[in-house]
């Protein structure tokens, strides 16, 4: 496997908070059009391994790569210039700008080499969500959570990033909702950008990745394809209930 | 009652920028600049000395005033406000006051305490279906909209109108989209100085320059910043027309001396019962 085929690489990472470490040693790849989900009970340390990635948090020790480019130094808006796109978990869309502003927002202030004209990107943004062409005049804030979720990843997407970093993209949404939008994350790994969740719903998030990581008291108990992950009896018992 | 709308909405007219201009910083800073009146006082002032002293007409000295506020404004944030832009709105609200008193005094230090007056000719009021209305008050309508009108078009149709309204509304979102707050910052003040400047020149027109005229003015820009929404900037433009008519209109009932505190019920109440304003976003929590 070449390196370019890694879309997002963590070797050793060791981070925490006051220097004290919650991530002991933390190592995966993600690659290119890819999913990759990361679950692990409250307290495991997926959030820090998001911050970590996105550079909120700067590592005690360890590298991150992203295309090939070691961007472990990179400030959190240097790593967006990079191509890494991030939505969060809360308050990912502006509530009181348009879905259209919203979408602006996501290209306006980007610096990448070879970026799309914002008029071309905006129709192959709404070719991968048809479903928010209607609402582009329509408030943020008056979506429902479904809806608002799809914009915040429409934003996101709008810089053409190589790996869109989601934070528990479920949260709060009806089960029905949380499928048809893990169908939305399906469209978007298909359309060549990688994928890398960090997720509560340990069988839905697996259910529609490719690769799954496990993570347990900050250290990665078990990582390989999702759907050997869910297979594993060991995880079957402890977070699907022994289903 | 005619005459009374008119010079109600002149006084409106007056407050909606540095109204205007309070709601810029308070919605992306969510700080209440209490210096405003002196940058008011500020604008008006070296607009006099352009003005006056230089021979300059007035709108050019006007220019002069405004973008003079405008840098003042955001070297003072670069100066004071900057570094204590993690601590609570309280602390920048106390930092303001210092900066209020500093330049209220500095304006005396130069200009010394004496009224003055810009030099203008003098100009016959003009008359439509029985109602009077002075040059002046042609001149602050003109400019207020003017202003306004180039500020709204900033916000709706700009990159920067954009970031303001980003940060505003989210602003760990806004950095998270490449959004430079601290550029943002700058433009804010520098929007905020110009706005507030020509506010000052507007009064002096109106009425007479002193170093206090700022301070005497800061109630009603609170005021009709909190009536219309004192996060939401344009609706503070609406919250300084409506609190301009509620001031004029009070004088068929109260002595005119007695206008200040119907700003003041305004505001109390307000703050009371609907302290995110009349057209404002519900922002605040209790």
């Amino acid at each position: 496997m070449t390196i370019a085929a890694q879309s997002l690489v963590a070797e050793g990472l060791v981070a925490g908070y006051n220097g004290v470490p919650v991530l002991h040693g933390v190592s995966f790849t993600a690659r290119a059009g890819e999913i990759l989900t990361v679950v692990g009970p409250n307290g495991s340390g997926k959030s820090t391994l998001m911050k970590t990635v996105l550079g909120l948090i700067r590592p005690l020790a360890g590298r991150i790569r992203l295309d090939g480019h070691d961007i472990t130094a990179l400030s959190p808006a240097a790593r967006v210039n990079a191509g890494l796109g991030y939505v969060p978990q809360e308050a990912n869309v502006f509530p009181n700008m348009t879905v259209l502003e919203n979408l602006r927002l996501g290209l306006d202030f980007i610096r990448r080499p070879g970026a799309k004209p914002f008029a071309e990107r905006l129709q192959e943004i709404l070719e991968l969500f048809p479903e928010i062409r209607p609402k582009l005049a329509v408030r943020a804030g008056v979506l429902s959570g479904g809806q608002r979720q799809m914009v915040a990843m429409a934003s996101a997407l709008m810089a053409d990033p190589t790996v869109l970093a989601l934070d528990e993209p479920s949260a709060g949404l009806s089960p029905r909702n949380a499928e048809l939008l893990f169908g939305v994350i399906s469209r978007i790994a298909a359309s060549g950008v990688t994928l890398f969740l960090i997720e509560q719903n340990t069988r839905l998030g697996l259910d529609a990745s490719d690769e799954g990581l496990v993570l347990v008291s900050g250290e990665v108990r078990l990582t390989g394809k999702a759907s050997a992950i869910l297979a594993d009896p060991e995880v079957r018992r402890l977070y699907l209930g022994g289903k | 009652m005619g005459q009374l709308i008119v010079n109600g909405l002149t006084t409106g007219m007056i407050l909606a920028l540095p109204a205007l201009a309070l709601a810029l910083s308070f919605s992306v800073l969510r700080f209440a600049n209490y210096a405003i009146g002196s940058y008011v006082t500020l604008g008006a002032f070296v607009t006099w000395w352009a003005n006056v002293l230089l021979g300059l007409p007035l709108w050019a000295a006007a220019g002069v005033g405004a973008a003079s506020v405008a840098l003042s404004a955001v070297a003072i944030d670069y100066l004071a406000y900057r570094k204590l832009r993690e601590r609570s709105g309280l602390t920048l609200l106390v930092a303001s006051m210092g900066v209020s008193l500093a330049l209220e005094n500095l304006v005396r230090l130069f200009a010394g305490n004496s009224p003055r007056a810009f030099d203008v000719a003098v100009a016959r009021p003009h008359r439509f279906f029985g109602l009077r209305l002075h040059q002046e008050q042609l001149v602050i309508l003109v400019t207020v909209l003017a202003a306004l009108t180039v500020v709204w078009l900033i916000f709706r149709f700009t990159r920067l109108g954009r970031a303001m309204r980003a940060i505003a509304d989210n602003p760990s979102l806004a950095a998270v989209r490449g959004i430079e707050r601290g550029k943002v910052i700058a433009a804010v003040w520098g929007m905020s100085g110009a706005l507030a400047a020509l506010a000052g020149v507007l009064i002096g027109l109106d009425t007479s320059l002193e170093p206090q005229m700022g301070w005497n003015y800061l109630l009603p820009i609170f005021t009709a910043a909190i009536l219309g929404g004192i996060a939401s900037p344009m609706a503070a433009v609406a919250g300084a027309l409506v609190l301009g008519l509620a001031e004029e209109v009070s004088t068929l009932f109260l002595p005119p001396h007695y206008r200040m505190i119907v700003a003041f019920a305004i505001m109390a109440m307000l703050l009371m019962v609907r302290p995110w304003g009349l057209f404002g976003r519900k922002w605040v929590t209790r």
